[in-house]
């Protein structure tokens, strides 16, 4: 397969990989850059584990072709997990007991980080947050208290002008 | 105690959330072949040739293997009838028949699609009531499908029937469902000299080493099985997974060799919930009370046993409920078909027992025009009388008293009902189901070793499946019991060379068995500890104590012995370091492992034939309530509210216990409502992924699950009274969600899944009953 540079920013790091065509986003993150927050859980964008952030907007790694991210900056749980706001999902999520065996919890924080990103200044509503995570399927919480964390978490973002 | 019933963070919960934790996926070896699975796209199927030419010329291939290249041992936990690859028969769609190892996984995949496989077809059965009769094909040659038949009786059926009032008979149907844990299974194999180690994505590394050690005539110590982070299991990733393929391929070719299930491969030939028929007759007498109860039962084991001939025992046992019966016949048979093999998920055979169990209640109500709860009440099985398989209850049997909160609380349900808007036609209904459970009570092991710092490790083998019992509940009570901070215990586990044999994350065991190892073995050291001590303080062990990282007499001991504040504080308190150390001087390192099996208890009064499940451990308690909104029309039916009380003993880990329930319910919802595994004509898995296959998204989970523990019964022999939790929760929303149905609509279907298709057409049905009635 053909190889062609693909230049973008990765949690605000230049990079610049020579990849072919039909290598995935997922594999580029996960392989090339080892980056491995990022989880292979389905392969057919249903499960949401791969999700990472391309220009802001959640999606399944494992759905794009690396070669169609040229110039985009995209954001793993890695980077995410050391921002203020990261971090205030992080903590709320460890504190509602939302990380059971923790497979699916960084796509999980990675989806809230631009729910709350996406919607600055407010308290999202159990039915936006229900919305926005419709995508990342959890096996072990049974969900309640992931929605207790992101609306904790917003709450704090909120306060402490964080995002 | 430190945090022990109250609040506990999870250790591990950090590093699981940032990413920053290895699962076996994220392994990668250095110089490891990447490899694929050649899989029959026939259920039942002679091999007539197998062509590898093309795919070992391809580009990047390093090694291809048929069934006739490796050993001809068979596997299999119960029954060993299964091959690494097969070799003469395919028994279902997806039976590997061939393996292909290369420099890529690209290159691996390239190569598979080259292998030509000729197979002759066979006559096949999917049917489970087909193939448990006697004119079946037979899926593993010239015998009948039945693996395996187990039969438990006690006192005289035929007259309480003869003599009954009223009989009354109950059949239901379940279907398959899949664990869907998100990590997919992994094994990564690496020959090692001597031996073979493996990375795998195991519940049970143990049984995993033991079954490779038999394959491939290795010293079971030779081999060594790694668990890394495990992203859920729920009895999916008990079995050796693609652990035997894998070590193959790494013996042929002397190099680390990887494999990744893809989760359509998953979906199609991992080890579903089977699907089964439970059928009951129960003799009753004017009042309510049973008189004896027969049980037949059907177990699709698929195409190879697996653990189904255990799970058949476990079924057997669960055919009376938590009632007490005096006189019965209950039979199981597991049964082979052409399917993907089925075998363990949380809480194997609950959901359908109780399902059956109290739908059959609720029939016998209907059928004496008595209500189901006065019929519960009458036959609960109670302290004194013995179980299903003479199995003596010697506690309080709480199950009356979690029913009763759940009565409570579903009447305040109905009264504080939100009103609805007009457009909302939907009916409410409220139902509720009782169970119980049995904690298992297999070996286990601990080991703890104090440092000269005074700080300790915990080593053990049981894994941490997602529940915090292994990486925070355990350390919890070693740090209680040694008088020191959680963050002074370091924790070893997961691996069979960190400790050793421990049975698993299974049967809701670990923080009961391996709990017990733990507090086996912290104890013995701190005897070892304050027998020292007593010789540097010149005082009784028994006057000794351990806290806040020192060992000292006890109040009392201080005050007899005049010792107080103004006296130098070495002569009453030592710090635990230096004890430890002065210990290891004199004596030798202060170091123990625990050991600990439940024990087994008597049985009594039944007749036993093959029953390879026959005691509760100890006995858990039951009752989930639900509130259900119907639409008649769409046969949609949504979870609104739900209440689950559970008698379990003492709660370590409040928080941690709610989380197990909750979590399990709304894969019981799942089960009860959205989740069927389906097959085509040929036997080809019609929703292999999971956007056909609908697990609850959190958009679909109830709005509010109360979570309730009732503390009055604990155990006699868990640690600090605690019993087992992890399965309960999952084996009692189909049963409860059915009963809310029947509310509504009078009646219910006996057969699962709850679909709006089933539900709309009962609904329909019952309608068209009621007009003609």
């Amino acid at each position: 397969m053909k190889e062609s540079k693909v230049e973008f920013t990765v949690n605000g790091e230049a990079r610049c990989l020579g990849v072919a065509q039909d290598v995935l986003l997922l594999d580029l993150i996960r392989g090339n850059l080892d980056l491995t927050g990022t989880k292979l859980g389905c392969g057919t964008g249903d499960c949401g584990a791969c999700t990472v952030l391309i220009d802001g907007r959640p999606v399944n790694a494992c759905l794009v072709y690396g070669a169609e991210c040229e110039g985009s900056e995209i954001e793993t749980i890695e980077g995410i997990s050391q921002s203020r706001a990261g971090i205030a999902i992080v903590d709320e999520m460890i504190g509602a007991d939302a990380v059971q065996c923790g497979f699916c919890t960084p796509g999980v924080i990675v989806t809230a980080y631009a729910l709350l990103k996406l919607n600055p200044g407010q308290v999202p509503d159990d039915s936006q947050i229900k919305k926005a995570l419709a995508g990342n399927l959890c096996r072990c919480t049974g969900y309640l208290p992931i929605i207790n964390a992101v609306r904790s978490a917003a709450a704090k973002i909120l306060e402490d002008d964080v995002i | 105690m430190n945090g022990i019933g109250s609040k506990m963070i999870r250790r591990d919960a950090r590093v699981r959330a940032t990413g920053e934790v290895k699962y076996t996926e994220d392994f990668v070896i250095p110089g490891m072949l990447h490899a694929v699975l050649v899989r029959s796209p026939l259920a039942s199927a002679r091999i007539v040739k197998i062509d590898t030419t093309a795919a070992k010329e391809s580009d990047g291939v390093v090694c291809v293997l048929t069934g006739i290249d490796i050993t001809d041992r068979c596997y299999g936990s119960y029954l060993k009838d299964q091959q690494i690859l097969a070799s003469d028969v395919v028994r279902f769609v997806g039976d590997p028949v061939a393996m292909i190892a290369a420099t890529s996984l690209a290159a691996a995949k390239i190569a598979a699609a080259l292998v030509q496989v000729e197979l002759d077809p066979l006559p096949r059965v999917f049917d489970l009531v087909e193939a448990s009769s006697k004119d079946s094909p037979s899926v593993h040659g010239n015998k009948d499908n039945i693996i395996d038949t187990v039969e438990i009786s006690r006192g005289d059926v035929k007259t309480a029937f003869a003599g009954a009032h009223a009989v009354v008979t109950t059949a239901v149907e379940t279907h398959r469902v899949y664990q869907g844990y998100l990590e997919p299974r992994v094994a990564i194999a690496m020959p090692k000299t001597p031996g073979l180690s493996i990375i795998l994505t195991t519940q049970q590394p143990y049984g995993v080493r033991l079954e490779i050690a038999q394959l491939f005539d290795i010293p079971i110590g030779d081999v060594e099985v790694l668990a890394p982070a495990l992203g859920g299991g729920f009895g999916g990733k008990l079995h050796l997974g693609l652990a035997p393929q894998v070590a193959a391929m790494a013996l042929a070719t002397g190099s680390p060799v990887r494999i990744v299930c893809e989760r359509s491969e998953d979906f199609s030939t991992a080890n579903p919930r089977e699907n089964s028929i439970v059928e009951l007759s129960s003799a009753v007498d004017t009042g309510g009370n049973i008189l004896a109860r027969t049980c037949n039962i059907l177990l699709d084991a698929g195409a190879y046993a697996y653990d189904t001939p255990i799970l058949n025992s476990m079924a057997a046992f669960y055919g009376t409920g938590p009632y007490g019966i005096d006189s019965i016949n209950i039979k199981a048979h597991a049964v082979y078909s052409n399917t993907c093999p089925t075998g363990s998920f949380r809480g194997p055979t609950g959901p359908q027992m109780v399902f059956a169990v109290e739908t059959h209640i609720d029939e016998i109500a209907k059928k004496l025009n008595m209500d189901s709860t006065e019929v519960r009440r009458r036959n609960f099985i109670r302290k004194g009388e013995r179980g299903p398989t003479g199995d003596l209850m010697p506690n309080e049997t709480t199950v009356e008293k979690c029913m009763d909160a759940v009565l409570e609380r579903l009447d305040t349900f109905r009264a504080d009902a939100p009103a609805r808007s007009s457009s909302d036609k939907r009916l409410r209904g409220y139902g509720y189901a009782c169970a119980w459970w049995s904690t298992l009570g297999t070996p286990s092991s601990a080991s703890i070793e104090m440092h000269e710092d005074g700080s300790a490790t915990l080593s053990t083998g049981g894994t941490e499946i997602g529940t915090g019992t292994i990486s925070t509940t355990l350390p919890e009570i070693v740090a209680s019991e040694l008088g020191i901070s959680l963050d002074r215990i370091a924790l070893r586990s997961g691996s069979t060379r960190d400790a050793p044999f421990e049975s698993g994350s299974r049967g809701s065991r670990t923080l009961y068995a391996t709990g017990n190892a733990a507090l086996i073995a912290v104890r013995e050291v701190v005897a070892q500890i304050k027998a020292e001590a007593s010789l540097l303080l010149n005082a009784s062990p028994e006057d000794i104590v351990l806290r806040n990282a020192r060992v000292e007499l006890s109040g009392l001991a201080r005050q007899s012995t005049g010792a107080n504040e103004s006296a130098d504080r070495s002569t009453f308190s030592l710090p635990l370091a230096e004890v430890v150390v002065s210990a290891k001087m004199r004596s030798g390192p202060v170091v123990a492992t625990g050991r600990y099996r439940a024990p087994l208890t008597k049985l009594q009064g039944s007749t036993l034939d093959n029953a390879r499940f026959a005691r509760l451990g100890d006995a858990t308690f039951h009752c989930h309530g639900v509130e259900i909104a119907l639409d008649e029309q769409t046969g949609v039916v949504e979870v609104l509210r739900y209440i689950a009380v559970h008698e379990v003993g003492k709660i370590l880990n409040p928080v941690g216990a709610r989380s197990q329930v909750e979590g399990g319910i709304v894969q019981g919802i799942g089960y009860a409502l959205t989740e069927n595994l389906q097959i085509d004509e040929n036997g080809v898995v019609l929703n292999d992924n999971f956007h056909d296959y609908r697990m609850l998204t959190i958009a679909d989970t109830p709005q509010s699950i109360e979570t309730v523990f009732i503390e009055s019964h604990e155990s006699a022999t868990g640690p600090f009274g605690a019993k087992g939790l992890g399965e309960p929760p999952i084996i009692l929303p189909a049963a409860a969600i059915g009963s809310a149905i029947r509310e509504i609509l009078g009646s219910q279907p006996m057969k699962l899944p709850f679909d709006p298709a089933s539900i709309a057409d009962f609904a329909e049905a019952s309608r068209k009953r009621g007009l003609q009635g």
